[in-house]
């Protein structure tokens, strides 16, 4: 489904998203059925219960910058997880593809939200289901907001990761937090010099393997905050080492090792 | 304050759905409000609309004015245009000032977030006259709050309005630029000023025109820029500016008054308000250090009374802002993040500070931001 969803996406740019604070259950549900059909199109989506759950703020802090995380049931066998913020411009945040070095436990990650929205998480099962959840934010303006005025010392530390993890106990998975510093600019914020928006420049792919083993490959898109942060656990394979590819939408490519935890 | 009217009243900041359920959010860089007859928050409370019965640029000054700015100003014109039209034969009503020194008037802000009930004024604003001149420090947080503070200088003094200082980018500090085009002041800002207007003018004066219409205001760009230090002269009495570091915000602007030793501190310091953080919190702590070596008998504070003794205040801004970061550092160091920050950061400031629920959230998510950054592997 990859690049075929961006595109069909891509339409909904020009759907305005209902003015939120008056939308009400059903253009909900029209705006999820638009979203649903580009996205999943003749596919039947069930509702995932306990095997999807999305947890977020009531009030987010900042709308720029709203922390998602998605519990996952590793019993599952999830495959890919897609994440939309409905009412954003671009709804789509990402697709994850999971590898066979993660464990599908949770994925956590930060988000723009326009307006008071749902977000919706699909998980797609190894046997071909469609697992869904929904969970509602109060938030608003953090897709036109300017960005943070922290734009020049991002700039100047464009592509540079980190990595935080927990010390493991022997032999179980890592739960980590991979920070990729980059503006992640998505057109719609304006520039200094106040004639032009800033051209959208945001991460498109971003790899995680270890030992040479996939833990995921994200394709992401505007709706992803600033200094994007994703959150995910992860089993070390071969020699235990993490390697980051990062591609932004300008093709800048960066890459990152990070050497194996020892106890 | 923040990025500012913000959180509640804006959408831009989010941090509580009062004003926001009324409000939803304006839609990128849409400059006119889809509904302008609706009003957002106190909309059934009588609306204060002070207005200056000479108000009347005309389309040439408006031409001269705001054709070789930027879009922001150009916004901003539209929204005069109007203005003019339909409020020209309105007079303005002249805002209450205190003088806590001779010669220099403060007007003190309300300590709520900004709706059409209170035009924003919600900031302290004023003026200080001199032999020859009279420089405005803040024109205020609407064309209305504004035209207020410019009724209250001609209240006072017959001297011309030379100077209108902006001490930084937040909407109830700026948006009442628009005010005092006519007497054709010096504009003067931080050097970072213009690049902050041209980011986030449109989207301020978007909101507020969203509050308030026409009232709204707008930002206008500076005619002259601080990069370190300069001086103006008011006649006989001389103003200091100095420029600051990234610390409230990114465009921090101070003014000592040397004839009555008053230090205007603007956003670097709150009293009662709780300090909203859009710039640095590691930068507001060293530019509060910095700022304490100055000598003087009082300061006026950006929120808070009109004046204080100097230095008071300082102390709890300080301790606000370390407590801040060091919470933040500790959820950091711990393997923590941006969700676990929220419960516990400040946690122990709550019941010292006005607003502390509106502010504090947003405030941990900028320190988070920016302290996650502070060490990278």
């Amino acid at each position: 489904m990859k690049r075929a969803l961006w595109t069909a996406l891509a339409v909904l740019l020009l759907a305005p998203a209902a003015r939120a604070a008056d939308e009400d259950a059903a253009e909900q549900a029209q705006r999820w059925e638009l979203i649903h059909n580009a996205a999943f199109a003749d596919r039947v989506l069930q509702d995932a219960g306990d095997a999807v759950q999305i947890a977020a703020p009531d009030r987010a802090l900042d709308a720029a910058l709203v922390p998602i995380t998605i519990k996952l049931d590793p019993s599952k066998h999830i495959v890919t997880l897609s994440l939309f913020v409905d009412n954003n411009p671009s709804p789509l945040v990402g697709v994850f593809h999971f590898g066979s070095a993660i464990s599908t436990d949770q994925i956590k990650t930060r988000v723009r939200v326009d307006a008071f929205t749902l977000i919706h998480a699909v998980a797609e099962t190894a046997d071909g289901q469609f697992l869904t959840a929904s969970h509602y934010v109060k938030a608003a303006g953090g897709c036109s907001a300017p960005s943070s005025g922290q734009s020049a010392e991002i700039l100047a530390r464009i592509g540079k990761m980190q990595l935080r993890r927990e010390r493991p106990l022997e032999g179980a998975a890592i739960p980590a937090q991979l920070l990729i510093s980059h503006p992640n600019y998505n057109g719609m914020q304006m520039g200094v010099s106040g004639t032009n928006l800033i051209p959208a420049r945001y991460l498109e792919n971003v790899s995680v393997k270890t030992g040479g083993v996939t833990v995921f490959e994200l394709e992401s898109s505007i709706s992803l905050s600033e200094d994007p942060s994703i959150g995910f656990t992860y089993t070390p394979a071969g020699d235990g080492a993490v390697e980051i590819v990062a591609q932004d939408s300008t093709g800048a490519v960066f890459k990152r090792h990070f050497d194996p935890l020892t106890n | 304050m923040l990025g500012g009217l913000c959180v509640k009243s804006f959408a831009a900041f989010n941090n509580g759905p009062i004003g926001l359920r009324s409000l939803a959010a304006p839609r990128p860089f849409q400059l006119v409000d889809q509904q302008p007859g609706r009003r957002s928050c106190g909309e059934n409370r009588p609306r204060v609309i002070p207005t200056l019965a000479s108000w009347d640029p005309g389309e040439n000054e408006m031409r001269r004015t705001f054709g070789r700015r930027n879009a922001a100003a150009i916004a901003a014109g539209g929204v005069l245009a109007s203005l003019v039209r339909s409020n020209r034969a309105r007079a303005a009503v002249a805002a209450d000032m205190a003088e806590p020194a001779p010669g220099l008037f403060v007007r003190v802000g309300v300590t709520e977030d900004a709706t059409a009930a209170n035009i924003d004024a919600i900031a302290n604003i004023g003026f200080v006259v001199g032999r020859e001149a009279v420089a405005v420090i803040d024109p205020g947080g609407s064309l209305a709050d504004g035209l207020a503070l410019r009724a209250a200088v001609l209240a006072r003094t017959s001297l011309p309005i030379r100077y209108v200082i902006v001490t930084h980018i937040h909407p109830d500090h700026i948006l009442g630029s628009p005010a005092f085009v006519q007497d054709k002041p010096v504009f003067i800002g931080h050097a970072a000023l213009p690049g902050a207007i041209a980011e986030r003018g449109a989207f301020y004066q978007t909101n507020m025109h969203t509050l308030l219409g026409d009232d709204g205001g707008a930002a206008v760009m500076p005619d002259r820029l601080v990069a370190t230090t300069d001086t103006i002269d008011l006649g006989g009495r001389v103003l200091e500016l100095r420029a600051h570091g990234p610390a409230h915000s990114g465009s921090d602007l101070t003014v000592m008054d040397r004839a009555t030793s008053t230090l205007w501190a603007a956003d670097l310091l709150f009293e009662t308000r709780v300090p909203s953080l859009d710039g640095s919190v590691r930068g507001w702590l060293r530019e509060l250090t910095a700022l304490e070596a100055t000598q003087a008998a009082r300061v006026i504070p950006g929120h808070g009374p009109a004046s204080m003794p100097w230095p008071d205040g300082v102390a709890d801004v300080r301790r606000y802002l370390q407590t801040l970061a060091g919470d933040v550092r500790k959820v950091l160091d711990s393997g923590g993040e941006l969700e676990d920050a929220v419960s516990v950061a400040a946690q122990t400031e709550r019941g010292r500070w006005q607003l502390f629920d509106d502010y504090n959230p947003h405030n941990i998510a900028h320190a988070v931001h920016e302290l996650e950054w502070e060490n990278p592997l």
